[in-house]
């Protein structure tokens, strides 16, 4: 339903220039004299209107990846260009669906909806029926007044969901936004947000996670980063058609994909535990459509 | 709960029979509208229990300490036909009004300026820190010098004591703002003062109004003893009156109405608290 998506801003760039372009991107952090690399001549692309996927182990630099996109993080080295342009502050072209619950606790949900927008100096009226919109494509119609910790973690989840699509960004930021969220909760999110994102006309997603099936269900493409500093290990092809649902998650191509995600990252994850040789199993990386998993 | 309430009501009525249910229902109600209203039964059988204590140990001490309710009542009578308790009542509250509301005003602004100027905050914090710790009340005598007696000094006095927590929870409160919320401000292009308008202070409101309720507390006890030493009228006064002359009735009256101010206060701030930030309580628990 693309009516949703409103005037969409004009570029002069062509239609061939990626919405995000990372070019041998480096991060630093330096701390009371140490430093320490986060992440290492990172490159990638993600095109108009397309999902991807960063997928690495905790503390691969995945999340800091995301954070320089948005302008939160300054970048050390390399280059970042958003519809071919060096971007470096956060700006209204790109929305972030944060991993912890950034819901703000003395807003209604329509108020931290239509919270973007207020920073744009929209007026209130404007803003408010936009709101409404989203809050009713996310499935939250009736809760506007309602404060967060009136609303389950899921409702949250979709409030913050709502509130990023709302602002209409051109580049929607995902960090783990279902980690916190129990499994079953979680794949109905899953396919949610698939849903919303096929409504408003699909804008460019990039999500974080840590779960080979989350990236493999919603993405068109996965970029496995190594053990930190964060390095591309391999970008994935995703070719399932969509609109998707669960069942897909049976298929045996889905689980073929799985695997050879998780044997490409399993002695990263090895290593982020500093662990060598060792069989034991490692609980960080959660993949349950593997088959012995079962 | 008031479904379940009707249900098992319904249920008696439908089980058993008649007479019992009758007795059965009463009994049931009474015992839960004492469930119900637990507070308001303890709050009044304390206050007998308190009132006979008074009586027993009043009976039993110089009239110079204590002296029956009775006593004391007839002096309130008393107060409140001649006027006297009134101008006193009014003296007070016109002081401890100006006063406390000044005391927020500044107290708010100084623990925002505090909160956002890290020069400001290391250069003012020792200061603040060392004057809230120190009993300040102290001092009350040497405003009554400077600004003779009246008005002013009840008011600077009031300032004195009820400035410090407002200033101290209004810094602390901006300053432990959520980082994740300053983040997802500026993620949502928020400038400078909006993430101020919108994020530290809304953050910080919960934290200004403890403030404002401790400052109740102290405010309160700055009016009585600014009047202490030296005023033309207001409650301290009346107390400080009525112990010179051994009127022990009198000293009792004007600590009793205190007493109950400060209690009505101090609760009229705890619901503001509530109803200023709903989601706090939630949060606490």
């Amino acid at each position: 339903m693309a009516r949703l998506r409103g005037p969409v801003r004009e570029h002069t760039t062509d239609a061939s220039t990626p919405r995000l372009e990372a070019r041998s991107l480096c991060k630093t952090f330096t701390k009371r004299g140490n430093t320490l690399e986060a992440l290492h001549d990172v490159s990638f692309s993600v095109a108009p209107g397309e999902f991807v996927a960063l997928l690495g182990a905790s503390g691969c630099g995945k999340t800091t990846l995301l954070r320089t996109v948005d302008g939160l993080e300054p970048i050390t080295s390399g280059q970042l260009l958003i519809n071919g342009e060096e971007e470096h502050t956060p700006g209204p072209d790109r929305g972030v669906v944060f991993q912890q619950d950034s819901l703000f606790p003395w807003r209604s949900v329509l108020k931290n909806v239509r919270m973007g927008l207020e920073f744009q100096r929209k007026p209130r009226k404007v803003a408010s029926e936009q709101a409404r919109r989203y809050i009713e494509l996310v499935g939250l119609g009736g809760f506007e007044d309602h404060y967060p910790h009136e609303l389950s973690g899921g409702m949250r989840q979709r409030a913050n969901l709502a509130r990023a699509f709302c602002i209409q960004p051109e580049l929607l930021l995902m960090d783990e936004p279902f980690a916190a969220l129990d499994a079953q909760t979680r794949e109905i999110m899953q396919t949610e947000l698939l849903r919303i994102w096929a409504e408003t006309a699909g804008g460019t997603v990039l999500f974080v996670t840590h779960q080979i099936d989350e990236a493999t269900f919603l993405s068109d493409r996965i970029v496995v980063l190594t053990a930190r500093p964060g390095r591309i290990k391999e970008i994935v092809d995703v070719p399932f058609p969509r609109p998707r649902d669960l069942s897909i998650k049976r298929t045996p191509e889905f689980v073929a994909i799985v695997d050879r995600v998780w044997t490409m990252i399993e002695e990263e994850v090895r290593t982020a535990m500093g662990m060598t040789t060792s069989h034991d199993s490692v609980d960080d990386l959660e993949h349950t459509a593997l088959p012995g998993n079962r | 709960m008031p479904g379940d309430t009707t249900q098992s009501v319904w249920n008696e009525k439908k089980g058993s029979t008649a007479p019992s249910r009758k007795t059965g229902r009463r009994s049931w109600s009474l015992v839960s509208l004492y469930r119900k209203r637990s507070v308001w039964v303890h709050t009044i059988l304390t206050i007998i229990l308190g009132m006979v204590l008074w009586q027993v140990a009043a009976a039993h001490t110089s009239e110079l300490v204590m002296v029956p309710l009775g006593a004391i009542w007839k002096a309130f009578l008393a107060a409140v036909k001649s006027g006297q308790l009134g101008n006193d009542f009014l003296a007070s509250f016109q002081g401890f009004l100006i006063g406390l509301v000044l005391a927020s005003a500044a107290g708010i602004v100084i623990g925002v300026v505090m909160a956002t100027s890290k020069i400001v905050f290391d250069f003012v914090d020792p200061w603040v820190s060392a004057m809230y710790s120190t009993p300040l009340i102290a001092l009350a005598p040497l405003f009554i010098v400077v600004f003779g007696i009246g008005l002013t000094a009840k008011v600077a006095v009031v300032i004195t004591l009820a400035i410090f927590p407002v200033i101290i929870n209004t810094a602390a409160g901006i300053r432990t703002t959520d980082r994740n919320l300053i983040e997802c401000a500026n993620s949502f292009g928020a400038d400078r003062l909006q993430v101020f308008s919108k994020v530290l202070i809304p953050a910080a409101v919960p934290f200004i109004v403890t403030g404002l309720r401790l400052a109740v507390g102290r405010g309160l006890i700055g009016i009585v003893v600014a009047e202490f030493f030296g005023a033309r009228a207001g409650l301290g006064h009346m107390v400080f009156n009525a112990s010179q002359n051994f009127d022990t009735a009198g000293v009792w009256l004007g600590v009793f109405i205190l007493a109950i101010i400060g209690m009505t206060l101090i609760k009229l701030m705890y619901r503001f608290e509530r109803w200023i930030a709903p989601w706090r309580d939630f949060e606490v628990q």
